[in-house]
């Protein structure tokens, strides 16, 4: 990976959380390279960072101190403006609570992204990578967890992002479901370069991945490099 | 393609359906009280300031025992009086075929000679009196209406103690009598009192008033201080038993005319307000609700890349709907429904003709910045909140 270009790279990034008086470090200091095309998964306990640091470099908000840079860009010195149009061109996001508008069909869901994207693929193209172009006109409460977790995906997946955020995808499913969800994002890696990001929970899911990053207490324990990668069929739940 | 942010918004419009006819409805029944009243009242108005222009209603009137006609130049002559007319006006008991109590009534004198200068008639069926034309009178159009009366009837009057048989050649309506009492009447009842006008030269010689008058009307000019000119009739008129004179504030019908008209301004305000802060109380608990259980859908949209104008807007464009069509239906309920309440207030008023203005203004735009600053205002507040939405649990 190292030949490859840097998508992310944070240098001593830290982020406090003020409550009154009381003052959170929730990152303190974290240094890491994310290189293009590469599948990452997060490990660590709640509170150790990990959410804060993926939506500090998704644009959802602001490090207090230190530097994200998102190809040679500090996100730093962008505007709320800017920020909206970052997260709008190059961000895809899937959360744990998929998040689906459930007054949209599964095609307009996909197509409340592709209209506001610069450069997005045809609604029905990123369903059928997810394969639900049999589903693209069933409302979310028609669907199936491991259904709609695979919607907010496509959804992610059709505005072309160049990077894709997963925050516990898999948290809200059971291990059969869970593994057709990995399926579809080490594809989405796979096909299209997208780098992922996956926030877990689940120690076993990172074994799919080309390298696994533990938080702990705010900060990057341990970086640890998957040899050899194992699909999400192999993996014990 | 209307767009999915749109599609979502009809979606959402039309499951809650009842709640947003019940909120278009409240909205609309305000705007259509606001838009029938004031229509109403303005229509008043211009009816009134054009009847009492074209027929010259005067501003002050004064009453007097007798005064040689002399005494109306001295009157006349007082800075700021430009018209001046003086009158015989009388009392009468009117005797009425199968009424067991008589009516009453009031005689007042026509100019043989012209025109008159003030308060002058309109002439609805019939004719005007000929020049010194005895025994024939023109009669108000209420007293005319309710006795089913024909052109040319007789009636009998006792004038000064003596039993007169008068003929009725007109229907007339007067600028002094849009709203017709008898002194002292709490309503109006055109049954048992009749208003008649009548040869000068006549009524002098029935009542021996030959020379003198006894009721004077006067214009004033147009910045003429009225108090100051009515002190001065007061002083010249006091000799002859002249009572206090009074202005158009005082004139009995002008009072109830102004008065109904301030009856409508505040019905008309007050009712609409009661109205569009109940719709508009109502639109926030919807929109709050809708706001409130959509946070972590917003807190979506802003993570996928919609601006906060965008989703602030899409929000708004449900304020929108429910303005427009409460506006709309509460615009032509109210333009409708004014016709009907238009002829329903003229019918307690005699008026010449009837001008009928539709009010439009600037209340729908206000009842939707009363609205819009609600949802605005629950958007601002959840802005923030979403931000920390999609970021989810971001200590964990």
């Amino acid at each position: 990976m190292a030949d490859k270009p840097i998508s992310f790279k944070t240098q001593d990034l830290k982020k406090v959380y003020r409550t009154g008086e009381t003052e959170v470090a929730a990152l303190r200091g974290v240094n890491i390279e994310i290189t293009e095309a590469e599948l990452i998964v997060m490990l660590g306990p709640s509170g150790s960072g990990k959410s804060t640091f993926m939506n500090i470099i998704g644009g959802l908000d602001r490090a207090s101190s230190g530097n994200v840079l998102f190809c040679g860009q500090d996100l730093a010195e962008l505007s709320e403006k800017e920020l909206t149009y970052f997260r709008r061109e190059k961000v895809g996001f899937v959360f744990q609570a998929y998040n689906l508008v459930p007054s949209l069909t599964v095609l307009e869901n996909v197509a409340l992204v592709t209209e506001i994207a610069p450069n997005p693929m045809d609604p029905m193209q990123a369903l059928d990578a997810m394969g639900l172009n049999n589903r693209a006109n069933h409302f979310p409460s028609q669907l199936s967890g491991g259904e709609q977790q695979r919607v907010a995906i496509a959804r992610a997946l059709a505005k072309q992002p160049d990077v894709l955020l997963c925050d516990e995808p898999t948290g809200a499913l059971d291990s059969e479901t869970g593994i057709v969800v990995l399926k579809a994002l080490m594809d989405v890696n796979a096909k299209f370069g997208t780098t992922c990001i996956i926030i877990t929970h689940n120690a076993a899911i990172a074994q799919l991945a080309h390298r696994v990053i533990h938080f702990a207490d705010g900060d990057v324990s341990l970086v640890e490099v998957n040899k050899i990668r194992k699909q999400p069929e192999q993996i014990e739940w | 393609m209307i767009g999915a942010l749109n599609q979502k918004l009809l979606r959402e419009i039309w499951q809650l359906k009842g709640q947003m006819v019940a909120i278009i409805l409240v909205m609309a029944a305000g705007i259509a009280v606001f838009v029938l009243m004031f229509g109403v009242v303005d229509s008043l108005k211009l009816t009134k300031n054009t009847y009492y222009d074209r027929y010259q209603f005067a501003d002050i009137f004064v009453s007097l025992k007798r005064a040689p006609e002399s005494v109306k130049q001295r009157v006349g002559e007082i800075p700021g009086v430009s018209i001046i007319e003086s009158r015989v006006v009388f009392g009468v008991t009117l005797q009425i075929k199968n009424m067991i109590e008589p009516a009453s009534g009031k005689i007042i004198s026509l100019p043989d000679s012209h025109d008159p200068l003030l308060n002058n008639l309109y002439l609805r069926s019939g004719r005007f009196l000929y020049p010194n034309e005895e025994n024939a009178v023109v009669v108000d159009e209420s007293f005319f209406t309710a006795h089913g009366f024909n052109l040319g009837d007789k009636i009998s009057v006792i004038m000064n103690g003596y039993k007169r048989q008068l003929t009725m050649v007109g229907v007339v309506l007067s600028p002094e009598y849009v709203y017709s009492i008898a002194p002292g009447a709490l309503m109006p009842d055109s049954k048992r009192y009749g208003l008649f006008w009548m040869s000068r030269r006549s009524l002098e010689a029935a009542v021996n008033m030959k020379g003198a008058f006894n009721d004077l009307s006067i214009k004033v000019d147009r910045n003429a201080n009225i108090e100051n000119i009515k002190q001065s009739v007061d002083s010249i008129l006091k000799p002859y038993g002249g009572l206090i004179a009074y202005g158009r504030d005082e004139q009995i019908s002008n009072f109830f005319v102004e008065n109904e008209l301030k009856q409508l301004y505040s019905m008309g305000l007050m009712a609409p307000i009661v109205f569009l802060s109940v719709s508009a109380f109502l639109i926030n608990v919807v929109m709050t609700r809708q706001i409130s259980t959509q946070r972590e859908l917003i807190g979506m949209l802003k993570a996928v890349g919609y601006r906060n104008i965008e989703i602030s807007l899409h929000y708004l464009k449900m304020v929108l709907v429910i303005t427009g069509v409460g506006s709309i239906i509460g615009l032509s309920l109210g333009g409708l429904d004014g016709n009907r309440y238009d002829k329903n207030v003229y019918g307690v008023f005699s008026f010449s003709h009837i001008k009928v203005q539709l009010f439009i203004r600037s209340h729908g735009f206000c009842g939707f910045l009363l609205h819009a600053s609600g949802v605005y205002w629950n958007l601002v507040c959840d802005s923030k909140c979403c931000e920390s939405t999609s970021s989810g649990s971001d200590a964990s």
